[in-house]
């Protein structure tokens, strides 16, 4: 009978340690809970990302709870899901602009070339250890991809050798800014469509050389801005999101396409009017 | 900066070995081919239809599985067929073809692919089969058939079943030397001890195992029953006997040192052979089923990732010196 | 001679493919421009004072140290600065570098560095501060591989005695030769080197660790140290890594350095052959570190060469001289097979750390896709430092480091020997330096 007492025996013994343990554990580490942090986890979207800087959800709510204040926000609440927590504990709800991520760069395989053929693990960082760049650009993407691996909700995608993000499904959550090495991430405010797609700091005459579309730093769009919103420094323009109100007539003067309206053009480029 | 083809950029080292897995498995089944002649000379026909069967239904099977459910299973790879070729010498040659399929599902399915495929299992896939056989069909599974016979109808027990039912006066009359060539009853791959051993000294020339599983667990058995054999031998059976008989030698070899279900570093190998050996005897002593390698394997593979991880090996510069 | 020594854990023998041992150390011709990274070291990066289109001259500063872990860079030639670049480097990295138009444009370089007075020195009128300051001044840095200036190797803080002194004549990186032509041709220089090196920590002895396959490189460097009874030669059994620092420090002293340590933690201090000489070079002929004997071979040169090219000359510019076929390059390393960096660039420069350019085509690479691990066991097996590399690279893959596992992962050196015998092809060294990136980055 030994035999098959054996394997159950084993099995039960397994499961006995392991409950006993757990059963300690919780006896050891419980401790008495604010129900109002249930409450507060609850109300947050649950998405357990850890984009407010704490251990998910839950921590983020005690720490909430227990400070009696609302000074980090949930990047992925929307602002009205923060006002009803805002509401519920009473204090001030943080600043709820969403903010989404947008990629500072148009290097597709039609605008810049591959220099290299890579044969290692498909992993952003994994390249940096073996080249700097791996498009004639070396500010460009890499489009391997560590971005996409991070982001909860998926919310990115490689076409082209470049990243494509999806606004709509695009939270805020910053965890892709940080898992870029070539920090070409950058959170813009959701809507606020008018992006330099461009990261590329070489004067004009390189980053033409390097890439069909990059930023050469000509100034025409800070010429044409009226609202003061677009700024060349080091050869890459840079747009204040404040002050932009979308009128986009620096994609029209720009030479090198290098200002991209996100999800498509609102108004009609120049020339077609 | 243009260059007209493209550089191969990639991580050193530029070179490998031209060792691979599949050369591993397929030398490990090659290495079976001298125990499996043996078996063939002992019980005809029916072994190579055991063998070709069991080793085209756990490759069937795991092509099945990488077929629908995961394209980047190999299913040739070489570790399906080791695990078919293997379970064959687990079973009675005589056993029927669905009970062959039975057992390769259970490998493969049970022993292999729930862990998340090669490389993930903790336990000897072709063992959990044979156990499971064992369990599911336990007359089936015992019944032997006899060296030389013709067909499935003679049976009978193994020299183990015999010492067990019938007591130490039924192997009285054995002689160790006839155990050790494999002219007893038994699974394919109990018999011929000597056979199998020159497939393990094969594969330890090639490095693909390394002593001390073997030598610990064939030693600890040896030991054991060793001392109970002078404490009492009215009783017990010698070291010998055991020795030969019950598939130790196939456990020994070729399933306690299946590198995916065994410790990786010295001192796990040590305590893991020695461990296999200890279980071995204490159930075939001990225990109600006459063969203890299968469960001593199964229970010690559980405790793999314990040994690997209390028992590593010793780092460079880690104890400190003047 | 005593047995062979060796260090205990791990190792692999990779085929030598050492075909250019037995071609004499020659010169190359100077390029029409060089390209000089101004940053060929490990530390604080270099501050450029050469100014654009200025004139200068074989051994000005181009770059300037920044601090006491940086070197300087010197100028090869005479010549003018034309601008300055970012340029892809042979590891990869994308650095400035100062482009130079040489005045002696296809002269043969050895008679540029046949015009270098040749001085008598007397070692004992420096100071150990001298000899220091002279070796950072010269720009030296650690010629093996790593580039970390030497100076600062040889400035072990009081706490920690040195008592034993090494120079890595190892060399066990497949195909490389420069070193063991360094040893047979230059084997009184490089002693006059080490007696510099030796006054520094007091006379202490000095083993001359060389790999066994090369014993005529043994018998001269005997040869050459014959007249000083605490220089010693130690023949080592041929194992890779045994270049590896803390390796031949266990072999030739049997002391292992601790985890997360250096060698002065055991008293040693380590210096690679070419190095030894480069000191040499900043004595006896007070000339910088601008050139470096580069082995190159491969399966696309013709003629093999273990040659001295001005330190910023393109690789582009050797094809003609070594008939390499430009077209059918698929695989640049600059250094060996094991260790040695891709580039991706055919117009990358040479630098103070190219120690072999190697030229492969097609038929040299196979690309391997990643398999299962089967635990087979090799990879902890044949590990120098004896790391459980399958379950390290497995965690790491699962991005689940631990504290314990942590320590482990920076202790690896790099030696790529797990990978070299992986049969399921798994990326070991390249998991493992994805981990060590993931701690640095977390720090
Ligand atoms: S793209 Fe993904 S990871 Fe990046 S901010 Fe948006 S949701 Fe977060
Ligand atoms: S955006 Fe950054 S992380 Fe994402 S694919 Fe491009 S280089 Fe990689
Ligand atoms: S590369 Fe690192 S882990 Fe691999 S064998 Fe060398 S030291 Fe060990
Ligand atoms: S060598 Fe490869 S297959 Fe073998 S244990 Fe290491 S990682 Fe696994």
């Amino acid at each position: 009978m030994f035999e098959i007492l054996l394997p159950g025996l084993i099995l039960g013994g397994f499961a006995l340690i392991s409950s006993t343990g757990l059963f300690f554990a919780s006896k050891k580490f419980y401790v008495e809970e604010d129900p109002r942090i249930e409450k507060v986890v609850d109300m947050l979207p649950g998405a357990n990302c850890g984009a407010c800087g704490f251990a998910g959800c839950q921590a983020y709510a005690e720490n909430a709870i227990h400070k009696m204040s609302l000074e980090t926000t949930c990047p992925v609440a929307t602002e009205e899901e923060m006002f009803q927590i805002s509401e519920f504990m009473g204090v001030d709800s943080g600043s709820g602009i969403k903010m989404v991520s947008s990629l500072m760069c148009n290097g597709t395989d039609a605008n810049t070339q591959h220099i290299a053929e890579y044969h290692g693990i498909e992993d952003c960082w994994a390249y940096t250890l073996i080249a700097d760049a791996n498009k004639a650009c070396a500010f460009a993407c890499l489009g391997l991809g560590s971005c996409v691996t991070v982001c909860p909700f998926d919310a990115m995608k490689i076409e082209n050798s470049i990243v494509i993000i999806d606004e709509e499904k695009c939270t805020g959550c910053t965890l892709c800014i940080d898992s870029c090495p070539k920090y070409i991430l950058h959170m813009r405010p959701a809507g606020k469509t008018v992006t330099v797609t461009c990261f590329n700091t070489d004067n004009g005459a390189m980053a033409k050389k390097a890439c069909n579309v990059a930023c050469i730093g000509c100034m025409k769009c800070e010429k044409v801005c009226e609202d003061d919103a677009i700024h060349v420094n080091d050869f890459l323009a840079k747009i204040d999101y404040d002050k932009c109100t979308l009128c986009e007539k620096c994609v029209d003067v720009c030479p090198t396409d290098a200002i991209q309206v996100m999800g498509g053009r609102v108004h009609v480029a120049a020339e077609n009017v | 900066m243009e260059n007209k083809h493209l550089l191969i950029l990639d991580s050193s080292p530029h070179g490998r070995l031209t060792d691979s897995t599949k050369k591993i498995m397929y030398t490990v089944t090659l290495s079976l081919i001298p125990a499996l002649a043996v078996a063939y000379w002992f019980f005809g026909w029916s072994v190579i239809r055991t063998v070709v069967l069991t080793s085209i239904f756990t490759v069937g099977i795991e092509w099945l599985i990488a077929k629908v459910f995961d394209d980047k299973i190999d299913a040739f790879d070489g570790s399906a067929l080791l695990t078919g070729v293997l379970l064959a010498m687990n079973l009675p040659s005589n056993s029927p073809w669905w009970m062959l399929f039975i057992g390769a599902l259970v490998a493969v399915v049970l022993g292999k692919q729930v862990f998340g495929g090669l490389g993930q299992n903790i336990f000897n896939p072709a063992l959990v089969a044979r156990v499971f056989l064992l369990i599911s069909f336990p007359v089936a599974m015992t019944s032997w058939p006899k060296p030389g016979a013709l067909s499935d109808a003679v049976t009978g027990a193994t020299p183990l079943g015999m010492l067990k039912t019938e007591g130490i006066g039924a192997i009285a009359k054995m002689d160790v030397m006839n155990l050790a060539m494999g002219n007893m009853g038994g699974s394919l791959g109990e018999i011929s001890a000597l056979a199998l051993l020159l497939g393990g000294i094969y594969l330890f020339i090639k490095k693909y195992i390394t002593w001390e599983i073997p030598v610990l667990f064939i030693g600890t058995v040896f030991v054991m029953t060793g001392i109970f054999w002078l404490a009492d031998p009215a009783k017990f059976a010698n070291p010998a006997f055991h020795l030969f008989t019950g598939g130790l030698i196939l456990g020994a070899l070729y399933m306690a040192t299946d590198m995916v279900t065994s410790p990786l570093s010295f001192k796990g190998k040590l305590i893991f052979g020695f461990g296999c050996g200890f279980f071995t005897v204490i159930i075939r002593l001990f225990g109600s089923y006459p063969e203890g390698v299968s469960f001593a394997i199964l229970l010690m593979n559980a405790v793999v990732p314990l040994l690997d991880r209390y028992f590593p090996d010793k780092k460079f510069g880690v104890v400190k010196n003047g | 001679m005593s047995l062979l020594k060796t260090f205990n854990r791990g190792g692999i023998h990779p085929p030598e493919e050492k075909h250019s041992a037995n071609e004499p150390i020659t010169y190359g011709t100077i390029p029409v421009q060089l390209m000089i990274p101004v940053n060929q070291h490990i530390g604080k990066p270099t501050e450029v004072v050469a100014e654009r289109r200025a004139a200068v001259k074989r051994g000005e500063i181009l770059a300037k140290s920044t601090g006491f872990v940086s070197s300087n860079v010197h100028s090869p030639v005479d010549g003018v600065v034309q601008k300055i670049v970012k340029f892809p480097l042979l590891g990869g990295q994308i650095s400035d570098c100062v482009v130079i138009k040489p005045a002696n444009i296809g002269e043969n370089f050895k008679d540029i560095i046949d015009a270098d007075t040749l001085n008598e020195v007397n070692i004992e009128g420096f100071s150990k501060d001298e000899i220091k300051s002279k070796i950072d001044e010269a720009g030296i840095v650690g010629m093996g591989g790593a580039g970390f200036p030497t100076h600062v190797k040889l400035s072990p803080p009081a706490e920690k005695p040195i008592d034993q002194l090494i120079i890595n004549g190892a060399e066990c990186e497949p195909y490389i030769t420069s070193d063991h032509r360094l040893m047979l041709q230059k084997s009184d220089e490089m002693v006059k080197g080490i007696r510099i090196l030796q006054k520094l920590f007091d006379d202490i002895p000095v083993t001359i660790g060389i790999e066994n396959n090369k014993p005529d490189a043994v018998k001269s460097m005997t040869e050459a140290t014959a007249p000083y009874k605490n220089i010693t030669v130690q023949a080592l059994q041929v194992k890779y890594p045994q270049g590896g620092e803390k390796q031949l420090i266990e072999s030739i002293t049997g002391r292992e350095v601790p985890s997360k340590g250096l060698p002065m933690d055991v008293g040693v201090v380590v210096q690679n052959v070419a190095t030894v000489v480069a000191v040499y070079d900043a004595f006896y002929y007070k000339r910088p570190l601008t050139e470096r004997v580069t082995t190159i071979s491969g399966n696309l040169v013709d003629k093999l060469v273990n040659i001295v090219y001005p330190m910023g000359t393109p690789v582009s510019h050797l094809f003609e001289p070594h008939g390499i076929d430009r077209e059918k390059i698929r695989l640049l390393l600059g250094g060996g097979p094991m260790m040695g960096r891709t580039a991706f660039s055919l117009e990358s420069p040479i630098g103070k750390t190219t120690s072999a350019l190697l030229f492969f085509d097609d038929s040299a690479y196979e690309a391997r896709e990643e398999n299962p691990c089967i635990r087979c066991g090799n990879c902890i097996d044949v590990c120098p430092m004896g790391l459980p590399v399958a379950q390290l690279t497995e965690i790491i893959q699962a991005n689940n480091i631990s504290t314990s596992s942590k320590e482990d992962i920076l202790d690896c050196i790099e030696c790529g020997s797990c990978s070299y015998v992986c049969p399921a092809d798994r990326r070991l060294v390249e998991w493992i330096r994805i981990g060590k990136n993931i701690i640095r980055r977390e720090k």
